[in-house]
Formats: C-alpha cells, sequence, structure tokens
C-alpha cells in the first residue's frame, strides 16, 4: 500500500509568474496602473485604450492572472455596470433615445465608457496588489532600502489585526445580544447598539497596546544597527531591466502629464 | 524610543477604522464612521499619529474595502491632524466644542473630498450619497457644485457623530491606560 512514491497530494510548490517579481518591479507596476488612470487625458485615452487593454490582456495571460480577473470581475461586474448607467445621467448633451423618464445621451455614454475603462485598469491593479505583494516582502524591502522600522510593523500588523479585530467583533456581537441588547427599531435604538459594540474594542485595543509595546521594546525594535532576516528578496538582470523601462515609461507619462496640464498635447 | 505606545496604537486605530464599516452596516446606520479610530488616535497620540493612522487607513483600505478609497488619503490626513490640534487646545473639555468641531471636519472633508470625486471618479464614488448627487446635479448645478453640496449635507453629520462616539469611547476607556497618552491631559 504504501509502494507508490507518488501518493496523490494537494501540496503544489507551483508559484505563478506575478508573484516572483522583485517588490520594486510590483511597485512600480502598480504605479502605472495609477498613472494610466489619472493622466491620460480622456480623449487621447479613448483612442488608445485598444492597445492598454491587448497589452494588459497579455500581460495577465503571461502573469497566469488571468483567471483571477475573471473571477474577481464575476463579483465586481454589476458596480461596474450601475456606475456606468449613473454616469448617464450627468452629462446631458445629445440625445441618442429616450423611453418615458430614461434618457441616453451621447456624452454621458462616452464618459461612462471610458470611466469603465479607467476604472477596469485600476481594478486591475488592485487585484494585482491584493495578490501579487505579501507583507514579508513590504518589510524586508523597508528593512533593506533603510526606512524607519516603524512604517514596517505599521502596515503589518494592520494584517496581523484585521482578522483578530473581526473575530472579536463577531464575539461582542454574539456577547452583547445574549445581554438583551437592541439592535432592530428605530434609528436611534440602532444608533445606541452601535457604542456597546465598539467601545469594547478599543479596550481590548489598549490592553493590546501595551502588551505589544513591552513586546517590541524586549525584541530590541528600534535597535540601531544592521537586522538580519531570514526573508530574502530575489533579483535578476532580467528583473532590473524591466524595472529600468518601467521607471522610464512612468517618466514619459508624467512629463505627458505636465504638458498637457500647461496645454501643449 | 519614547513614542512606542502612540506606535502600537496606530495599527490597531487602522483595523478598527476598516471593520468598523462592517458594524454600521450591520446596524443599517446612514453613517460612515469610519475615521473614528483615525479621530481617537488623533486624540490620544497626537496630530501627526492620528494623520499618519488616516493615511495609512485609507491606503490599506484599498485593498480590503474599495479601490476608491486611497484617493481620499489626504482628507483622513486632515481628520487626524485636525482632531489633534483641535484636542491639544481643549477643543474636547466640552461637549458643545466637540460637536462644534465633528461639524468643521466635515465640512473641511467634503471640501477637500469634493474635487476628488469629481475629477477621478466622475462624481460618482459608489459611496450611500451618489444618489444625492444625481438629486443636486437635477437641480441645475454643476458637477462640481453638485458633489460639494452632497458631500455638505452627510460629512458634517457623519463626524459630528464620529466625534461625539470618539468623545464617549475616550470618556469611558480605562484611565490607566489612556493616562500612558500624551493626548490624556487634554481631555
Amino acid at each position: 500500500m504504501f509502494n507508490n512514491s507518488r501518493e496523490p497530494t494537494t501540496f503544489s510548490n507551483h508559484i505563478p509568474k506575478y508573484k516572483k517579481y522583485h517588490p520594486l518591479t510590483k511597485l512600480e507596476i502598480i504605479f502605472l496602473f495609477i498613472f494610466l488612470t489619472l493622466f491620460i487625458k480622456e480623449k487621447h485615452f479613448l483612442f488608445i485604450s485598444p492597445l492598454i487593454f491587448l497589452i494588459l490582456f497579455l500581460w495577465l495571460k503571461h502573469t497566469e492572472m488571468l483567471h483571477l480577473f475573471l473571477k474577481a470581475m464575476k463579483v465586481s461586474f454589476p458596480f461596474l455596470i450601475l456606475l456606468t448607467i449613473l454616469h448617464g445621467f450627468f452629462y446631458k448633451e445629445g440625445q441618442i433615445f429616450h423611453i418615458g423618464f430614461i434618457n441616453l445621451y451621447s456624452k454621458g455614454l462616452l464618459k461612462s465608457i471610458i470611466t469603465f475603462l479607467k476604472i477596469l485598469i485600476l481594478f486591475i491593479g488592485f487585484l494585482f496588489i491584493g495578490n501579487a505583494i505579501s507583507s514579508q516582502e513590504i518589510l524586508c524591502l523597508i528593512n533593506q532600502g533603510n526606512f524607519n522600522p516603524f512604517l514596517g510593523y505599521i502596515i503589518l500588523s494592520v494584517f496581523q489585526f484585521k482578522p483578530i479585530i473581526e473575530r472579536k467583533i463577531h464575539k461582542i456581537k454574539e456577547a452583547q445580544l445574549s445581554r438583551g441588547l437592541k439592535i432592530k427599531g428605530n434609528i436611534i435604538i440602532r444608533a445606541k447598539a452601535f457604542l456597546p459594540l465598539v467601545s469594547p474594542l478599543f479596550y481590548s485595543a489598549l490592553i493590546e497596546t501595551e502588551q505589544r509595546a513591552v513586546s517590541l521594546k524586549l525584541k530590541g525594535f528600534f535597535f540601531k544597527g544592521r537586522k538580519t532576516s531570514i526573508y530574502k528578496l530575489s533579483d535578476s538582470k532580467r528583473q532590473k531591466l524591466i524595472r529600468k523601462f518601467l521607471f522610464l515609461f512612468l517618466l514619459i507619462l508624467l512629463l505627458y502629464k505636465i504638458l498637457t496640464f500647461l496645454g501643449y498635447a | 524610543m519614547e513614542k512606542i505606545r502612540e506606535i502600537t496604537f496606530i495599527p490597531i486605530a487602522i483595523s478598527i477604522n476598516l471593520v468598523v464599516g462592517g458594524i454600521v452596516a450591520w446596524l443599517k446606520l446612514p453613517l460612515y464612521l469610519d475615521s473614528i479610530g483615525t479621530v481617537i488616535c488623533g486624540v490620544l497620540a497626537g496630530p501627526w499619529f492620528g494623520a499618519l493612522t488616516g493615511i495609512m487607513s485609507n491606503l490599506i483600505g484599498g485593498l480590503f474595502i474599495s479601490p476608491a478609497m486611497p484617493w481620499y488619503a489626504g482628507t483622513a490626513a486632515i481628520i487626524g491632524l485636525y482632531a489633534g490640534f483641535i484636542s491639544k487646545i481643549g477643543g474636547f473639555k466640552k461637549w458643545y466644542l466637540i460637536g462644534l468641531n465633528g461639524i468643521i471636519t466635515g465640512i473641511i472633508a467634503a471640501i477637500i473630498s469634493a474635487p476628488i470625486t469629481t475629477f477621478v471618479f466622475g462624481g460618482i464614488s459608489l459611496a450611500g450619497t451618489d444618489a444625492l448627487v444625481i438629486f443636486f446635479k437635477a437641480t441645475g448645478k454643476n458637477l462640481l457644485q453638485a458633489v460639494l453640496l452632497s458631500g455638505l449635507s452627510s460629512d458634517p453629520i457623519d463626524k459630528l457623530f464620529t466625534y461625539i462616539f470618539a468623545w464617549i469611547i475616550i470618556k469611558r476607556m480605562p484611565k490607566r491606560y489612556v493616562q500612558q497618552f500624551p493626548g490624556a491631559n487634554n481631555l
């Protein structure tokens, strides 16, 4: 029974390509997403958006993120559609048709499409942040870059605390409801219920603060000098080249923004 | 390092900011109250720590809650700064001053947020006040005015309750712990 060395297992050591990037490359990619959505003028954006989306599609496919994107879109698509429809109400120029009180305007439609595409790009960016960047990487980058260590501590701690606090809220809810807390009724009754639910969170947070402060002091958190880390960041010549290229592209976008702001483009 | 207690309080305040929305939604309250941790941190730890809490809440909230949140990091920073500075000059000593400062914070937040909502999101932030924007737009105002008016009609109320709740929570906190923060003397 045990002579088969290839036993079925759920363990997989496959790491998707998007996770293998150096954290600085990842940060530059995120800035690229932000610049693309904020800096490009609407008339130019509509013109180059097919190229942007073609590159994004190929990139998502290459980095094995396409399935993640499609999965997330299943949830977010109704919101994006709602956003698109709402935009139609704002720009009342060039009526295309109207049925009863529903009017469709060409300017509103154009604005809706542009906003939809921009949010889609931003959405891919945030999907990338959420999946590709780990807290260990951020901390390692902050430590290697000689930034203030407490910035790394804050970011990492939020990732640790959030699930703990969510579990605490659940417990507080159960406890307060069993004690007879009223949560249904008019707005005053519901507003009154807010404090018994949130106050215990802050009280336990204060106790937690004291414990954390003591443990950080004991661990020499503010020790001035080089610290060692078990986690090492991997980098390569190809990654460095990609970073240089991305940096150049970000600079071009920044220059474009300045030129459009000054009215030259 | 003298500031260790303030630093350790920041991530907890950020986490509370991020999860308080869930409680508000569960109670079906027509408010956000998502800067309660920022205000408490600003009052207890000081204005700069309050500002940092606000910025980090919105940046990290972009990952957990809505991609729109990071754009309002500046607004959150001002909320934290204002709460910290105002408590330093005695703004958290009298109940009417707390209410007044809550309303002022709301007005400031609405003024700072309006251009962001207008120029980045085209007037729609997928928050509960989008219906108000449509209403004001229908009355003939331009988009920036409509967004500003919707903000001015909702933010001061939200921040008024944020300040009141923050004050009650701080007042009920055990003195032994509160005294360890520099802002304890301003209450």
